[in-house]
């Protein structure tokens, strides 16, 4: 029989595509600043770093500002967002965040964004070299200026993307994949053959809240992606249905705010889970949620 | 708001020449002038966030 300490190191420490993290749990890109928390919460963080590896929220090849106000919204169970992805763009993300970002306890992942394969490719250069970035994301939700086409809703896009980009860098490529497709595992199925490590799922459903008084929308955006614990059971037959049809690893997200919650994306065919929208409730929920993974994981005593 | 911290970029408030402040993190209490809508000659591109 197992010791509680064996038992503890059986379940907690995880190789991922060759990067050791100390646990499973990660935050979704875009919902933990861990520049802004260590600015808020002090050094402290650096010693008790809540999740296993750090994502970043995504980056532009240029400087975005983001979207105009209002940017999020409350709906039952989840959240709204059309947030826009303001960032330094490339250069400024290289000179300013990546040092500071490599003094985090934790192995560093990057999330790039383009609207081709051109600038896809200069984000992958530019990022791909630096030592300390261990891999890196690709959010492929957004449109192809060459086809006009939303990469991640296209299985031969996201291969196509994928074949362009692996030559580029010895690292880590992860595909965040969409949930607003009808397949999901042909587009998973469409990264691997691409040569991607691993796929991350999922983003957030395209959805959209009305003021039923004025009659207008209650994102200026007009729409944006739902998350929280809402999302939930869509992500979990989407992981299911993806960890299926490929054998790279899934990382599985959406509406995760507890350790028995990550362990039904473990059970669903994830490699490792991420905590997102529960970031904006608790800061420190990476943490917890891997230290409640362990004991949710534990079967029951029997008599 | 979604956060407090920083983390979620939703209090975004903008400024006059250009991009936004995270209201929770760059406030709460800022000066007057530093806020409002973008003047017509802002550059959309600006770097929003400190």
């Amino acid at each position: 029989m197992m010791g509680a300490n064996e038992r503890e190191q059986s379940t907690r420490a995880v190789d991922f595509c060759g990067i050791e993290l100390a646990h499973q749990v990660i935050n979704a890109s875009g919902t933990y600043d861990a520049l802004a928390a260590r600015r808020v919460f002090g050094d402290e963080i650096l010693d008790d770093f809540p999740f296993a590896a750090f994502v970043s929220k995504t980056i532009t090849p240029e400087p975005r500002a983001g979207n105009e106000p209002r940017r999020i919204w409350e709906t039952p169970a989840g959240m709204i967002n059309s947030i826009g992805l303001p960032n330094k763009g490339l250069a400024g993300f290289l000179a300013e965040d990546l040092p500071r970002l490599a003094e985090l306890p934790v192995p560093l992942i990057v999330s790039v964004m383009a609207t081709s394969a051109e600038q896809f490719s200069r984000l992958l250069t530019g990022v791909g070299e630096r030592e300390e970035v261990a891999a890196i994301e690709l959010n492929v939700s957004c449109p192809n200026v060459h086809s006009g086409l939303i990469v991640g809703e296209q299985p031969g896009e996201t291969a196509a993307l994928l074949r362009t980009l692996r030559p580029l860098t010895g690292k880590p490529l992860i595909v965040k994949l969409t949930p607003n497709v009808a397949d999901p595992a042909a587009v998973a199925i469409g990264a691997e053959e691409g040569g991607a490590d691993a796929v991350s799922l999922i983003n957030t459903l395209k959805a959209s809240a009305f003021d039923p008084i004025s009659r207008e929308p209650a994102l200026a955006a007009g729409h944006g992606g739902l998350s929280g614990p809402a999302v939930r059971p869509v992500a979990l037959q989407q992981l299911r249905a993806v960890a299926a049809a490929v054998t790279i690893p899934a990382i599985g997200m959406g509406g995760i705010c507890n350790g028995a919650d990550a362990g039904e994306f473990l059970a669903a065919g994830a490699a490792i889970v991420a905590v997102g929208t529960e970031n904006f409730r608790d800061p420190r929920a990476g943490s917890r949620v891997a230290a409640e993974l362990d004991s949710a994981l534990q079967p029951p005593v029997s008599a | 708001m979604a956060c407090g911290f920083g983390a979620c970029f939703g209090c975004a408030v903008p400024k006059p020449e250009g991009g936004y402040i995270r209201l929770c993190v760059d406030g709460p209490v800022v000066r007057g002038d530093e806020i409002g809508p973008p003047a017509a000659d802002a550059v959309a591109s600006e770097r929003a966030f400190r």
